[in-house]
């Protein structure tokens, strides 16, 4: 074939033809502007959070480096640090830990590191230098503070060093400092090579088969490395581990961060829905944009083919018309997204596990960029390719004589257009509406384009309303307080925290003492917990084995947990099951859950009688483990016995128990004396009072400053903190759904306003012969707002019926998983927003007609001929 | 009787310089029956005066009578309405509404005016014009010769005082021509239709009582011929 260069022609026409239609452009643009928009900041937002949840786990491991090998031998590393592959390797060894007591409860290990290591692993010093005197140290902020010593260059720091289980006092001089990290799992510290090789020499014997332990880890490597990149990082070091010849078992380590082991399938599918739709929205206005110009146009177009040029060529025409829009559309769109993206990541983040220990500043980064643009612009790709097959695929006679809505009609066979006909003779009448209804058949394709954007808005703002409006505050708060305040150990309701870890009784007897001098306290109530596993007689347990290890509901349910009979058969030869011991005020005993039985304190608190609970895994709640009027025996740490008969069966408040769970969860309640006298003196796990509405604010203020400054280690819940907790989950769901919502409802009434415009302007002839034949301007906008009115209808009418099915099957669905969500039936946004819609509809085109009026009925005439 | 009149109409478009004078003092006077055909050379104004007989643009100065009403003052909707119940326009690209069949389009201008159609006279149309073969096809799925003959029924159909047609058969070839143009000639005589046609074929306008020659938007003197 002949290569013929007629790139630059084709390139000239498809741009006058672009700068012929300045207003329709100005619409395509602002439709890929805004497409790109919601790209960019769900990119911009998901980046970001990606990005930090990175940065939060990197501190938390105490590591930037994408792998390590522990436990090194000095030849072993040389053999590493060899390794071509490898971008960057560096090390630390191995001292041991800091045992004072000061910093019981912030393990801080000692190591020497490499400048390099140091900077990876966040203890580089911010003042100060790497230590290189024998007695010198880098240590963090943290660790200064908890020994009570200044930040201060020079200062003396007397450690008592565990090295292999030898301890060893040595006061260092701090010669740099770093800011130390509460959320990682160690502080560390930073002493010379001198120091290091004086007191831990690098052992000689391999560990990499053997394995080892605490004993054996001082004096030895700790190796980090960075390949080129951090993707398939699993793979490659398992090469790594290879060429190197190290055995399997080798203590090699990928970073965490790296994984990406938070993306659920979950948070995966809602990016991909979310991506979609907008998508799909993006592809509804500019696929309607580009058709109805390609339509307009299709004279130039048939003109062109007439003159000789081809489909290819008219198709590269159109296209060249679309990419240079997104080239003003996309950059716009992508400078805005950033911006919303930014607003909203605060918002979002706050509600996230790991936002205390970041900031919310946007992660701008190239990717972010690129890939926000990429999906633009596939979506101005994808719409772009039935109307470039339209424009390829005219024929120029079809082309001249192309008005709209007469090309489909004779295909679909005159049968169906007789039938149609025949109807309209029984009502003969021609009135506005009947024009209007006749035109919007014309392209039901267009209709439904315009009706389909329109309703993706329309259709989420129900869903996020559905969503939000399902949030259930008495839910909720339940799950947090039963009364107006609740205090606890810090850690206790820390899921972060280990759950062994946890402080059970951590509301000391000062604070209780200051409580009880707190004016406007109306009640109080303290829980206590006796966490071990409650040993059974034999008669009890022989229940237990009826009623539950051989009760087939448990089995199945246990089942889905992974348990099986030979679990169970364990269990059942140990005559064990867990449980624990509570012990409550009268408070929490009139919060407690669906009682089974009369819940009397007075008798209750007789010191008798004991409440049991129920299977926690049968959702029915039908499996009781114990019968009210049956008697049942407790111990306690010392083995003594007590016999209570069985006042109820209940289940503690979720706001109230220890949120650790065992399997079976065999759980007793007593009257916080009795339990007192029995498992032995003990401070609560939770302190639980109401206070009277005049003091409610004045003791809030006293617990902010008791937990804040006088013991941090305590923490408060509190009924307002709830509801302020509450409403700000719900304005995260709130804004970011409105916020897209609002854009597609922009885009759709774009979409709308669009048509409609379009669709005036070519039928100018048609509406001007109309006026020469006596069709005055009244009636005729009155025509064209029953065609907008037509819109509207079917908007609302697919709106209505999608988005309460939705409600009723997706909403529903999703807000099963919130355990704070009732679902309700509502279309009420819809509702609300069809009035507006129908202003929107019938100002459109009155706007749009005004302004093809300006041209005489004879002008808009004659430009037929 | 006069039923259509104009005394000094005078049409100029853009100013100064560059003004053109499409119409340049006509006095015109139609007998109520007559079927006149003006005829000028392209760009001599008749179309302009079509246009200003039929109400559709305005002139700049002159009065235009329709019926003994002075129209050239009346407000746009007014004009309208006017146009609706004392024009029946025929235009050379026919100008159906492609949406409504050609019954429909043929009752449009009397409904729009909201009045009871006149079955009886609009059957005998429809059947004179041969239309009732096809009187629920829609536009598209004419010929151009039926589609004129639509329009034709069109202007009729409300019993205007005058037909206004503008290059008729502009579009159509010339049997067809002869066609429509006959049944327009043969409508008009039987409905005492006054006609009022443009054109620049002399051939054509041979079939109407009166011809008028119009140049340089100015009647010309003298150029008046009767059959």
């Amino acid at each position: 074939m002949r290569k013929v260069n007629n790139k630059k022609v084709i390139r000239r026409i498809a741009d006058k033809t672009r700068k012929a239609g300045k207003k329709k452009n100005l619409i395509a643009v602002l439709a890929i502007a805004m497409t790109t928009v919601l790209f960019t900041s769900v990119f911009t937002v998901g980046g970001s959070l990606l990005e930090k949840q990175q940065q939060a786990t990197m501190r938390q491991v105490g590591g930037s480096a994408h792998a390590g090998y522990k436990y090194l031998t000095e030849e072993e590393y040389e053999l590493l640090a060899q390794d071509e592959k490898l971008e960057e390797v560096s090390y630390r060894i191995l001292v041991g830990n800091a045992v004072n007591d000061e910093l019981k409860k912030l393990t801080t290990e000692v190591s020497y590191y490499e400048d390099l290591d140091a900077r990876w692993s966040f203890c580089y010093p911010v003042e100060g230098h790497m230590p290189e005197a024998e007695d010198e140290i880098v240590t963090s902020d943290l660790v200064l503070e908890a020994l009570g010593i200044p930040c201060r260059l020079g200062e003396s720091v007397p450690l008592v060093l565990d090295v292999a289980g030898k301890k060893i006092e040595k006061t260092f001089t701090l010669c740099g400092w770093f800011y130390g990290d509460t959320v990682a799992m160690s502080q560390v510290a930073a002493v010379s090579k001198t120091y290091a090789n004086e007191v831990a020499p690098t052992p000689t014997n391999s560990v990499l088969e053997s394995g080892t332990d605490a004993s054996d880890y001082a004096g030895r490597i700790m190796a980090d490395f960075n390949f080129s990149n951090s993707l398939g990082l699993e793979q490659k070091t398992e090469q790594l581990n290879e060429r190197l010849g190290f055995p399997e078992t080798a203590p090699i380590g990928v970073n965490w961060a790296y994984l990406g082991g938070s993306l659920d399938l979950q948070t995966v599918l809602l990016v991909v829905v979310l991506l979609a739709v907008i998508l799909v929205s993006g592809y509804l206005i500019i696929y309607n944009i580009f058709y109805i110009n390609v339509f307009a146009d299709i004279r130039h177009y048939g003109m062109l083919k007439t003159i000789g040029a081809t489909g290819r060529q008219l198709r590269k025409i159109v296209r060249r018309q679309a990419y240079a829009l997104s080239l003003y559309g996309i950059p716009v769109g992508l400078v805005l997204g950033a911006l919303v993206g930014g607003g909203l990541l605060p918002v979002i983040m706050s509600h996230l596990v790991f936002s205390e220990t970041t900031d919310t500043k946007t992660e701008l980064n190239f990717w972010i960029f690129a890939g926000a643009a990429l999906f633009s612009f596939v979506t101005v790709y994808l719409s772009c390719i039935k109307p470039c097959r339209i424009a390829s695929g005219v024929t120029p006679i079809e082309a001249v004589r192309f008005t709209e809505g007469q090309k489909q009609r004779p295909h679909r066979g005159t049968k169906g257009v007789c039938r149609g006909r025949k109807k309209a003779e029984r009502t003969p009448k021609v009135n506005s509406l009947r024009m209007a209804l006749g035109n919007i058949r014309r392209s039901p394709k267009k209709v439904a384009v315009v009706v389909a954007s329109l309703s993706l808005a329309l259709v989420l703002l129900n869903s996020i309303y559905s969503l939000t409006g399902g949030f259930d505050m008495d839910k909720f708060a339940s799950s947090r307080v039963v009364s107006d305040f609740s205090v606890q150990d810090a850690t206790l309701d820390n899921t972060s925290v280990d759950s062994f870890a946890r402080v059970t009784d951590g509301v000391t007897e000062e604070f209780l003492a200051e409580l009880s001098e707190q004016e406007g306290i109306e009640e109080s109530a303290n829980i206590y917990i006796y966490n071990h596993d409650p040993q059974f007689t034999e008669a009890d347990f022989a229940k237990l084995k009826e009623r539950i290890l051989e009760n087939d509901t448990v089995k199945n349910e246990l089942a889905s947990y992974g348990v099986d009979d030979e679990e169970l058969q364990m269990y059942e030869d140990m005559s064990w099951m867990d449980g624990k011991v509570y012990g409550i005020g009268k408070l929490v005993m009139e919060k407690l859950e669906n009682p089974q039985g009369e819940l009397d304190w007075e008798k209750f608190a007789t010191g008798n009688y004991v409440i049991a609970t129920r299977f926690t895994f049968d959702e029915g709640g039908n499996t009781y483990f114990f019968q009210p009027g049956e008697t049942v025996t407790l111990f306690n740490e010392a083995g003594e016995a007590r016999q209570y008969e069985v006042l109820a069966v209940a289940d503690m408040p979720y706001a109230c128990e220890l949120q650790v769970y065992g399997l079976f969860n065999c759980d007793y309640i007593l009257p916080e004396q009795e339990f007192l006298d029995f498992m032995g003196e003990t401070q609560p796990m939770r302190t639980l009072f109401n206070a009277d509405e005049e003091h409610e604010a004045q003791i809030e203020e006293w617990l902010t400053s008791y937990c804040g400054e006088v013991n941090q280690d305590l923490d408060f819940t509190s009924k307002s903190k709830v509801v302020e907790e509450f409403q700000s989950v719900k304005n995260m769901y709130a804004a970011v759904g409105g916020l897209l919502a609002f854009i597609l409802a922009a885009i759709g009434i774009l979409n709308f306003i669009n048509t409609m415009m379009t669709s005036i302007l070519t039928r100018r002839q048609e509406l001007a012969m109309l006026e020469a034949v006596g069709m005055s301007r009244g009636q005729q906008r009155r025509m064209l707002q029953y065609e907008g009115l037509a819109y509207a209808v079917l908007t609302g009418a697919v709106s209505l019926l999608l988005g309460g099915l939705l409600n009723a099957t997706v909403i529903r669905s999703m807000g099963s998983q919130i355990f704070f969500f009732t679902w309700r039936f509502t279309v009420l946004p819809v509702t609300l927003c069809l009035p507006v819609l129908v202003l929107v509809v019938l100002f459109v085109p009155l706007l749009c007609y005004r302004s093809m009026c300006r041209e005489s009925v004879v002008e808009r005439m004659r430009r037929a001929e | 009787m006069e039923v259509l009149r104009t005394e000094n109409l005078k049409k100029y478009y853009g100013s100064s310089e560059t003004m053109v004078r499409a119409l340049d003092g006509v006095d015109l006077s139609v007998e109520r029956g007559e079927f006149v055909a003006i005829v000028g050379t392209s760009g001599s104004g008749k179309s302009t005066l079509l246009h200003m007989l039929g109400g559709l643009d305005r002139p700049t100065s002159g009065k235009v009578f329709v019926d003994g009403r002075d129209i050239s003052g009346l407000k746009e909707d007014a004009l309208c309405v006017f146009r609706r119940r004392k024009i029946g326009f025929v235009f050379q690209s026919y100008n159906l509404v492609p949406v409504l069949n050609v019954y429909e389009n043929i009752v449009l201008p009397i409904e729009l005016d909201g009045n009871t159609v006149d079955e009886k006279y609009v059957r005998q149309i429809i059947g004179i014009l041969g239309l009732k073969e096809r009187l629920y096809a829609l536009p598209a799925q004419l010929s151009g010769g039926q589609q004129q003959r639509v329009a034709i029924a069109r202007a009729l159909a409300a019993k205007p005082a005058i037909l206004l047609a503008d290059e008729p058969t502009g579009n159509l070839d010339s049997r067809t021509s002869q066609d429509v143009l006959s049944l327009l000639k043969v409508t008009g005589e039987k409905f005492g239709q006054t006609i009022v046609m443009i054109t620049h074929n002399e051939e054509i306008a041979q079939l109407a009582n009166r011809i008028i020659r119009i140049e340089d938007g100015k009647i010309v003197k003298g150029g008046e011929t009767y059959a």
